[in-house]
């Protein structure tokens, strides 16, 4: 790989690196496609991460490529990934397009032979990820999906704690996710509903904590329109694991989403929120001593490069797993999020035939 | 003038944040409920407000929130607020674009701009050539206004902006909203930001100097970008006044304790959130004894 003369982004003082695993060397060359919120966070994550560089903008709105300009990255930009690599070479698209913009963006840097990271679900219908798949499978360079909930410091220490085992045997999971959007000003937008808002991302962390889907059974309700505003579910997950789920974006006081996960098994009891890890362990596991521990997130190592929020996280696990080689089987597993994909459309498929029970292939 | 050779204003010494009732804050959301439901009736955050004036509060740190509003509506004596700007509700998740290039009202941000002062003057020019301060200037004054304040404090750029533009190199945007908010906010403008250390270094690269930078300082070092050591280091180097917000580290230490540490590593003021406090009098007035 041919690394850049110079970083187009001048900012970054090495003097404040932080304690980082070593830098993975070589440099990233990673192109922003699709300039919506987003985007500007991944240009200014890549801008003064030491790994990589930013390579130039790949937006068709020309009013967002102007705005992008006008923060101030000085890098070029292009409506189409061909005319941008034309002008600046790259070797990681990160895509952050509209969602049912992605499989397109996708398929586009999959033909140019590029890493691949898919910011949130990589498709909008199940034909979508199963076009994905396919595409999937002749790609050249690593494919990433990144679901923010999966960087959350205490949910991604809940995950290494089941990954070892500290419930023995799994039994009974509930999971609910709770945000205020109906009410909000300007919200709802014009498309979408709860599944899409949050009910992708609740079940992305149940696949990563538990395992994928197999069966499900779905109701949902419409309070103020046309649109599910909340769902329940009962879901049996990969080692027959029943998981009861919960959700709603029309329940008042919650300003950010609100992902609970809670699991029991033979050897314990483990709540996980965003405000915090509580384990009640039979036998010491990890670091964690048997008997009652909560942990919040101010106990969490959280070591980022430059804090933009989720795509910090994200990015720097993107260059940690580009550098080993492989981002398969983790929280960037592109797998997962094209099962999820499908499961989505089970669920609607079983609340609109009144909970009708769906089976889904792992 | 520029703004490292301008008489230096009068940085904020005690604050009371008030962002915490609408926006999400780092404390557990119990927590948040409880205090959001405590001041659900706007007398009662107004008679919280003028308690914490009365306890040593210079004023109410805060966007536009409706909460606010109304209590401020209550009051006859002008409550001063440092008004946190351009607001950053979190439903803009929902939305793709930035929320900065989707407009608030009907008015474009270059017109809206000409109604500013002198300082405000070169801006539609400005928007004209894509400069981001010149983007946003109507856009905050639109914002200003419906916080209904008597008293306008100061302007402090949320940090999802000054962080973009952190990230992005644009010291000109630095240079150009400080001059902007000095002269349309009351005198005194600074930046909010989630990377206290990098923007601090920058700003002495860039030779810019704000009234106040705000930003995480406690005994944890939760949510010090990049590293508490680092943070800590271009605090006491470098002599731009530092408000320290998170004192209590996501609810881990006490508000005393958070306070202490912060200021004996060189921040001058102190801002805790609503929902860091029980008795708001009582605490404020103890917060305001250690700022002295």
């Amino acid at each position: 790989m041919t690394l850049t003369a110079e970083p187009p982004m001048p900012t970054h003082d090495p003097s404040l690196t932080p304690d980082l695993p070593e830098a993975a060397a070589p440099v990233r060359r990673i192109v922003i496609q699709g300039l919506g919120r987003a985007g500007l966070a991944y240009a200014a994550a890549v801008a003064q991460h030491p790994a990589c560089v930013l390579s130039g903008f790949v937006e068709p709105r020309a009013d967002l490529r102007s705005f992008a300009k006008a923060v101030g990255f000085a890098v070029p930009s292009a409506a189409t990934l061909p005319k941008l690599l034309a002008q600046s070479p790259a070797d990681t698209v990160i895509v952050s397009v509209p969602l049912a913009e992605r499989v397109v963006a996708a398929e586009a840097a999959i033909a140019e032979g590029l890493a691949l990271l898919i910011d949130g679900a990589p498709a909008s219908h199940a034909e979508g990820a199963a076009r994905l798949a396919a595409s999937a499978a002749t790609a050249r360079a690593p494919i990433a999906c990144a679901t923010p909930v999966l960087f959350h410091p205490l949910f991604a220490r809940a995950a290494r704690l089941l990954k070892q085992g500290a419930l023995g045997g799994t039994g009974r999971v509930r999971a609910s996710v709770y945000v205020s959007r109906v009410f909000a000003p300007g919200a709802p937008p014009a498309e979408g509903d709860v599944l899409d808002v949050v009910g992708g991302e609740l079940l992305q962390l149940l696949d990563g904590l538990f395992g994928a889907p197999a069966r499900l059974t779905a109701s949902g309700q419409r309070l103020y329109g046309d649109r599910l505003d909340e769902f329940h579910a009962e879901l049996t997950l990969g080692d027959g694991i029943v998981a009861g789920v919960d959700g709603s974006w029309s329940v008042p006081g919650y300003p950010h989403a609100a992902y609970v996960i809670e699991a029991e098994g033979e050897q314990g009891r483990i709540l996980v929120s965003d405000d915090a890890l509580e384990v009640d362990l039979l036998r010491p596991c990890d670091d964690f001593p048997a008997g009652t521990t909560r942990q919040v997130l101010a106990d969490m190592a959280d070591p980022v490069v430059f804090d933009m929020g989720d795509p910090s996280r994200v990015l720097d696990a993107l260059l940690a797993r580009l550098a080993a080689g492989a981002v398969a089987g983790d929280a960037l597993d592109s797998l997962r999020a094209l099962r999820v994909v499908r499961a989505i459309a089970a669920l609607r498929r079983s609340i609109t035939a009144h909970s009708a029970a769906q089976e889904l292939s792992v | 003038m520029s703004p490292r050779v301008r008489a230096k204003a009068q940085a904020p010494r005690l604050l009371l944040g008030a962002s915490s009732l609408e926006l999400p804050a780092r404390t557990t959301r119990d927590r948040a409920l409880e205090v959001a439901g405590r001041f659900r009736e706007p007398e009662s955050l107004a008679v919280t407000l003028v308690k914490a004036l009365d306890a040593g509060a210079e004023a109410v740190y805060s966007g536009p929130s409706s909460t606010l509003r109304a209590a401020l509506a209550e009051l006859r004596r002008p409550v001063p607020v440092l008004a946190r700007l351009p607001h950053t509700p979190p439903s803009e998740d929902l939305f793709h674009e930035p929320w900065l290039t989707r407009d608030p009202g009907d008015d474009s941000a270059a017109w809206n701009s000409m109604r500013a002062s002198l300082a405000g003057l070169s801006m539609p020019v400005a928007a004209m050539r894509g400069d981001l301060a010149a983007r946003i200037a109507g856009r905050m004054e639109q914002e200003r206004d419906t916080l209904g304040a008597k008293s306008i404090a100061g302007l402090a750029v949320s940090s999802p902006l000054t962080d973009l533009a952190l990230a992005a190199g644009n010291a000109k945007f630095f240079d150009q909203v400080l001059r902007f908010g000095r002269a349309r906010f009351g005198g005194l403008a600074g930046f909010e930001t989630r990377n206290l250390g990098y923007l601090l270094s920058q700003l002495e690269a860039w030779g810019i100097e704000p009234d106040f930078v705000i930003g995480p300082v406690n005994p944890r070092g939760f949510g010090m970008v990049p590293g508490p050591a680092q943070v800590i280091a271009a605090v006491k180097r470098l002599g731009i006044p530092v408000v320290a917000s998170e004192l209590r580290a996501g609810g881990t230490v006490l508000l005393a304790d958070g306070a202490r540490y912060a200021l004996e590593n060189g921040v001058t003021g102190l801002l805790p959130e609503l929902v860091d406090l029980d008795d708001v009098a009582g605490e404020l007035r103890g917060l305001s004894a250690l700022a002295r």
